[in-house]
């Protein structure tokens, strides 16, 4: 059924049209998706239209009305967008055009020009989303447009779609040579030309700087991938895995945020402080350093996740020259702050790589008196209960660790329960949460117990950040999700500085050992399946999950971040830095040089590989020819296969009926008649093969042939 | 007249074929450039990707479309004569002697004409129908043709001149039928015998003469003596027999004598008569059939512009 309709639309007169339009509306079809539906609309309109006109000329507007037609779409996409410029209002007017571009075309030279738009189009899809998907949709209309392009040059086969869907894919398998050698050698730039037409990204989720109750089991709802974390070595236990993102200082007893520290704001940039002072980041590793490579999702914020406690090696040890991996960190536009976090200078717009160090048990110098007070910090009044507890605590405890030991019991004693829908707070939230509902998520916890400690004068704040991270067995790395969003306390006891206290440990340990799945079974598989609880569904569409995000990551890691940082330090590997300009000049006549030898070398391969059958056939009987040699009988330039078979008889009656067999099979098949068909051919090359089995098999021994001769010549001689 | 030319192919080899970027070549490395400046403002690895991709399959289509042409041998037909004015008609052989099949390749007198194109699966060859206005009578030869092919992305053509001996007779155009020509008419007792329409019974030998047929030589007399003896057949003379003589036209001009000349001979033919020709300095002998008249005429397309005094 579909068959004959493809056919029958490839056909005359539309069919030349349906070869050109179908490619700009398969690579349009992404952006008709995101752009205002209008545009959508106009463009298939307009080109069904097209089509019909090859029938109907009289459905073809007039000169005067594709003019007006193509004011409108202008004035139409200024009046939707405001602007002209960019990449999004240029794919919306790049797009009509496309669309009114077939009533003016007259031949060949203008369906080329739809054609190399296409490509544009293609191109500016890209600009939009670079995901694997669309990547692979993209590839397969690249290779419907090559073919299309390739119908220019070869109109017979209009009506033959495979046949030029083969030429192009054989055209683009022969080039993929050269692209992966521009890709990696052609020079990249850090920056872009002239700036970028980039709109801020909007609607992105994830962690904010300030927390209300209930913000992260918001998160817990998304299942979007924030970073991946490849170790390389030994994993630490995904208990252990803590990953910090933000420190909330300050509280109005129900919302907490980041703050600002007006040290941060004097001036001074943080790093420079930690030079002079030596202060806030001399981190003591106390266990061995871990190593990892840190993937982060463009997240339009600064904060960069690191696994507690961040270590920057060698800090410490300042001398004339900074490590490595320090030097490394200061490029990749990262800032540690005083609270240990890592900071980004700028907000990332794209993902980006980073190469961290983590120690699991860190030693921290005492905080400075301002810190000190920052973290002691309440609001003046609200949460009264809460306070009075607190008080209560520090006046009948000999020291601060058995009032964070009470604090803790209070929430494993009095039927404190962990769950994802708190019910709704008041003004009053901390007390309302640990007198009266005594349910709620990790942020309830956190805020709950840094508020009980700042009420006992011990410095506390919160963390906010991920906990834990999904196992991806097939590229072994972590994948941490939103809904792997958690928040945490820190405290600073005297001596021993500061430490880590997850109150959710209390109540719901499981959440930090089996991770969010503990509380929502089959957290990241669609609610479709798991509600059904469909074991193999679950397993399989776990096992396809895990498959595309390691292809995801492949792809992320070779071909999105592939870029001026990444192609430096591949080339540094094969000895070609790049650093001058004259270098990189250099690099790029090596790459345009390789890719010309590349498509050379390539088109000489597929020539050798579709070497022809008949070679096979003089290849076996050449080889009957030596054997024969071997024995004494040579053949004559100008002999004819039939005259040399019967001297070789004639020498050798013995061997007479093996030959003739042989070189009779020779000559049918040199010089019998071919079948032409497929069929036929696959004969011939079975014949062919069967020919050579004969010839592997035929040994003539010259020892039984000398001697006999020997005894002939013996009998000449005498 | 110039030896009849065995044809024999000439083979494309590399040192031959040219190959330059089209114009659609020339605006698809504009294209791969503007992609390129995309990708690089805005630090597209995909459309890296893309740009690369295109660059490559620009790359590669130069080979294949070099390749569309090398090796391909090039043969001719001896072409028909025509009359002025009618189209000269030049059939080119394309063989494949390769494994590869070979697509849409264009046989024409110019690089970038509207031949058609013709697929030339391997092992077979194709022939090209070539033809050519003819405005003047004479021989025409032009020098060369050129196989083209752009095949597979159109962005390079790939072309070789090839040197054939072509050529193909083109006779006066004859002047209508309708026109009255003065014509010497012979009747039918003239006193050659050679004259004659030949009949079948044999007559005797005699003097070979130019313009007798090689069956009419008396190959065992000719074995016997020096000279070349023809046999000579006494028929009955059926038909007229008729002069067509440069002299007993009136006009003024060359060309429409021979023209007219042209159209007696036609005439003449198709009347069943014999006729023989007589133009300054050369002429035929009497006789009918059409290599008779194809002799007659070649000698009228032949005839100098500027004729020798008789």
């Amino acid at each position: 059924m579909k068959r004959p309709f493809i056919s029958a639309l490839l056909h005359p007169p539309h069919g030349s049209w349906v070869w050109v339009l179908g490619p700009a509306f398969l690579a349009a079809l992404p952006h008709f998706a995101r752009l205002p539906v209008a545009i959508g609309i106009c463009c298939i309109a307009l080109w069904t239209l097209r089509l019909f006109a090859t029938q109907r000329p009289s459905l073809m507007p007039s000169r005067t009305i594709r003019f007006a037609l193509t004011l409108g779409c202008i004035s139409g996409v200024y009046a939707g967008f405001g602007y002209l410029l960019g990449p999004e209002p240029g794919t919306a007017l790049l797009l009509l055009l496309l669309a009114l571009k077939p009533f003016e075309a007259q031949g060949r030279r203008d369906q080329i020009l739809i054609l190399f738009t296409t490509y544009l189009v293609i191109l500016l899809q890209f600009l939009n989303s670079q995901s694997l998907l669309v990547a692979g949709y993209m590839a397969l209309v690249v290779l419907i447009t090559t073919a299309a392009l390739l119908g220019i040059a070869h109109p017979p086969s209009q009506t033959a779609p495979r046949f030029r869907i083969r030429q192009a894919a054989i055209l683009l398998l022969q080039a993929l040579p050269v692209m992966l050698i521009l890709f990696l050698l052609f020079p990249r730039l850090p920056g872009s030309l002239w700036g970028m037409f980039q709109n801020p990204q909007t609607g992105v989720t994830g962690l904010s700087d300030t927390m209300r109750p209930g913000d992260i089991s918001e998160l817990l709802q998304s299942s979007e991938v924030v970073f991946r974390v490849t170790f390389s070595e030994q994993p630490p236990p995904v208990g252990t895995m803590y990953w910090r993102a933000l420190v909330l200082w300050e509280t109005d007893g129900r919302i907490w945020r980041v703050g600002t520290n007006p040290e941060e704001r004097s001036g001074t940039a943080p790093v420079e402080r930690t030079h002079d002072t030596g202060g806030s980041w001399t981190i003591h590793p106390l266990t061995p350093l871990l190593e990892y490579v840190l993937t982060m999702e463009a997240h339009a914020q600064r904060w960069l996740p690191a696994l507690e406690m961040p270590i920057l090696p060698h800090v410490e040890s300042r001398d004339t020259e900074l490590p490595s991996a320090f030097l490394q960190l200061m490029q990749r536009g990262i800032e540690p702050t005083a609270d240990f976090r890592l900071q980004l200078r700028e907000d990332l717009r794209q993902r980006a790589q980073y190469r961290l160090f983590a120690a699991l048990e860190v030693a921290t110098p005492n905080p400075t008196v301002h810190e000190r007070s920052r973290a002691l910090e309440l609001p003046p009044s609200g949460n009264e209960r809460a306070r009075a507890k607190a008080r209560e605590w520090a006046k009948s405890a000999e020291d601060q660790r058995t009032v964070v030991a009470q604090a803790l019991d209070l929430f494993r004693e009095d039927s404190f329960v962990y769950t994802l829908r708190p019910p709704l707070l008041g003004e009053e939230a901390v007390d309302d949460f640990l007198f009266r509902t005594r349910s709620g998520y990790c942020e309830h916890y956190a805020a709950a117990f840094t508020f009980l400690m700042r009420a006992a004068g011990i410095p506390a704040r919160v963390v906010v950040g991920y906990q834990g991270g999904d196992r991806n067995p097939l590229g072994d790395y972590f994948v941490v999700r939103q809904y792997h969003a958690h928040a945490w306390s820190e405290i600073w006891m005297e001596g021993s500085g500061w430490e880590r206290v997850d109150p959710t440990t209390v109540v719901a340990p499981e959440r930090i050992e089996g991770g969010a799945e503990a509380l929502v079974p089959n957290i990241d598989v669609p609610r479709v399946f798991s509600s059904r609880e469909l074991g193999w569904v679950i397993s399989a569409w776990r096992g396809l999950t895990q498959g595309w995000d390691a292809a995801n990551t492949l792809w992320n890691q070779w071909v999105l971040d592939f870029g001026f940082e990444r192609q430096r330090r591949f080339l540094e590997r094969f000895g070609l830095p790049g650093s001058s300009r004259l270098e990189r000049f250099g690099q790029l006549a090596l790459a345009l040089g390789l890719s010309f030898v590349a498509a050379a070398l390539v088109y000489a391969f597929a020539g050798l590989r579709s070497r022809p059958t008949r070679d096979a056939l003089d290849t076996v009987y050449a080889r009957f020819c030596r054997r024969l040699e071997r024995i004494g009988i040579h053949r004559a330039p100008q002999e004819g296969p039939r005259d040399f078979a019967q001297r070789a008889c004639a020498a050798r009656p013995d061997l007479a009926t093996a030959i003739t067999v042989i070189t009779d099979g020779y000559i049918r098949l040199r010089y019998g008649t071919l079948v032409p068909d497929k069929n036929g051919e696959n004969l011939d090359r079975v014949q062919i093969r069967e020919l050579a089995r004969m010839v592997r098999a035929f040994q003539p021994r010259q020892s039984w042939m000398s001697s006999d001769q020997n005894e002939a010549s013996a009998k000449h001689c005498f | 007249m110039p030896p009849d030319h065995t044809p024999h192919p000439v083979e494309l080899g590399i040192q031959r074929i040219y190959i330059l970027p089209s114009k659609i070549g020339t605006a698809f490395a504009i294209l791969v450039v503007i992609l390129l400046l995309i990708s690089i403002n805005y630090n597209n690895p995909p459309g890296y990707l893309l740009t690369f991709l295109l660059a490559g399959l620009g790359l590669v289509s130069l080979f294949h479309t070099h390749r569309g042409l090398s090796g391909l041998l090039v043969n001719h037909v001896p072409s028909a004569p025509v009359f002025a004015g009618g189209r000269a008609q030049f059939p080119i052989i394309v063989a494949n002697p390769g494994q590869k099949s070979r697509y849409a390749i264009q046989v024409g007198w110019t690089r970038t004409g509207d031949a058609p194109l013709m697929d030339i699966p391997p092992g077979s060859e194709v022939t090209f129908h070539l033809s050519l206005q003819t405005q003047t009578r004479g021989e025409l030869r032009p020098k060369r043709v050129v196989v083209t092919t752009i095949f597979p992305l159109s962005l390079f053509r790939a072309w070789s001149w090839v040197e054939l001996p072509l050529r193909c007779l083109v006779y006066p155009a004859p002047v209508p039928a309708a026109l009255p020509v003065a014509a010497t008419v012979r009747s039918g007792d003239a006193a050659s015998p050679s004259q004659r329409k030949e009949g079948d019974e044999f007559e005797g030998l005699r003097a070979y003469r130019l313009g007798d047929s090689l069956r009419r030589i008396a190959w065992k007399a000719v074995a016997r003596r020096t000279e070349l003896v023809s046999k000579d057949y006494a028929g009955v003379a059926e038909s007229r027999e008729v002069v067509l003589d440069w002299d007993d036209l009136i006009d003024e001009d060359l060309e429409t004598k021979l023209a007219k000349l042209c159209r007696l001979a036609l005439d003449a033919e198709t009347a069943g008569n014999i006729y023989s020709l007589r133009v300054p300095g050369r002429r035929v002998n009497p006789g009918s059939g059409l290599p008779h008249l194809h002799a007659c005429l070649r000698l009228l397309a032949l005839f100098p512009t500027t004729p020798r005094s008789s």
